[in-house]
């Protein structure tokens, strides 16, 4: 999922210059009219305490725009942003994604490619599942439970890969 | 289909034909239920040897099986039965007796007759093609599909492959 620096702006109430500032060395997109888009996930680890509690988050994800593809959330090359963004959510999005990914687990333990070639990874996929739209959305109270007996294979299906990297 | 009124009078004049007439159309129903298949008593009229068993002849029960599996009901519930078992000759007999003399239909009833058609395949099982047989293993197929960098092709492979739903 995507913000724009505006979505950031009124999420949080900071000004353009804090913004930018705080925005600045993340990845991003170019957008229309020579704006950024920057990664809802890698943005949200940035903001403050005193913001988070006036709602901030939740407003950020509300305003974010949902990519076409919702499965893929970006390889190995993501694994720092979802474990980042895990290590920095608060107590209640927390306690969500925890349920989250327990149903993540079981739901592809249940499913037809529970195989060695995706359980070696699980720990990985476990993690980047924060990433994914549903996910994200339903942590911070603002979608539908996920339903993950749909969403767990074709998610590890489509995420798993010949990752390098220890996870978590 | 042959008009069986004269046999059907003699049921009706007599009580020792009516009572094994009746003893006969009960097993077949029964043996028809085992196959999974409703029988009809007017259709074990047409099992010659269910008729001759009610004039009185002793059972030939291979000659009565034999018949019993080729009422149109049975043989259907058979063919089924050996489709699903993945039997190929068997698939490829429905098939192209589903396909046959498909051309001589009007142009206006071509949406019927495929609508028609589909129905027919799917109450036999033959709407998709078999399920390859799996020569690589899912595991296999799963590290394969690590290589597929394009999350949509994914996808498509792990539906044709079974994978996924």
């Amino acid at each position: 999922m995507l913000i724009s620096v505006k979505n950031y702006m009124e999420a949080t109430g900071v000004v353009p210059e804090t913004a930018g500032r705080r925005l600045k060395g993340l990845p991003y997109h170019p957008g229309p009219h020579g704006t950024r888009l920057y990664s809802l996930a890698a943005s949200l680890p940035t903001m403050w305490p005193r913001e988070i509690a006036n709602g901030a988050a939740e407003k950020l994800v509300r305003g974010a725009s949902a990519p076409t593809d919702s499965l893929y959330v970006g390889g190995e090359g993501s694994l720092p942003v979802a474990q980042k963004l895990i290590e920095w959510l608060p107590e209640r999005p927390r306690a969500r994604l925890a349920k989250v990914q327990n149903s993540f687990v079981v739901s592809l333990a249940n499913s037809k490619i529970c195989c060695p070639a995706v359980v070696a990874n699980y720990e990985i996929l476990r993690t980047l599942v924060v990433l994914q739209p549903d996910v994200l959305r339903f942590i911070f109270g603002e979608g539908e439970v996920v339903d993950m007996d749909s969403l767990a294979a074709p998610f590890a299906l489509v995420n798993n890969s010949h990752f390098t990297m220890e996870a978590a | 289909m042959t008009d069986f009124s004269n046999f059907l009078s003699i049921v009706e004049g007599s009580e020792t034909v009516r009572e094994r007439w009746a003893a006969i159309t009960e097993k077949a129903i029964n043996d028809a239920r085992s196959q999974g298949v409703t029988l009809e008593v007017d259709d074990v009229l047409n099992i010659r040897e269910a008729r001759l068993v009610a004039m009185g002849a002793p059972l030939d029960e291979e000659a009565y099986q034999a018949e019993l599996l080729g009422l149109p009901q049975l043989s259907k519930a058979q063919q089924k039965k050996a489709i699903a078992e993945g039997d190929a000759d068997a698939r490829q007999a429905a098939l192209s007796n589903l396909n046959r003399g498909q051309d001589h239909h009007h142009h206006s009833h071509a949406t019927a007759h495929r609508c028609n058609r589909l129905n027919r395949a799917r109450e036999l099982g033959i709407e998709s093609p078999p399920e390859e047989v799996d020569s690589v293993s899912k595991n296999e197929r799963l590290e394969m599909l690590k290589d597929v960098s394009s999350p949509q092709q994914r996808i498509s492979l792990g539906r044709k492959w079974g994978l996924i739903t």
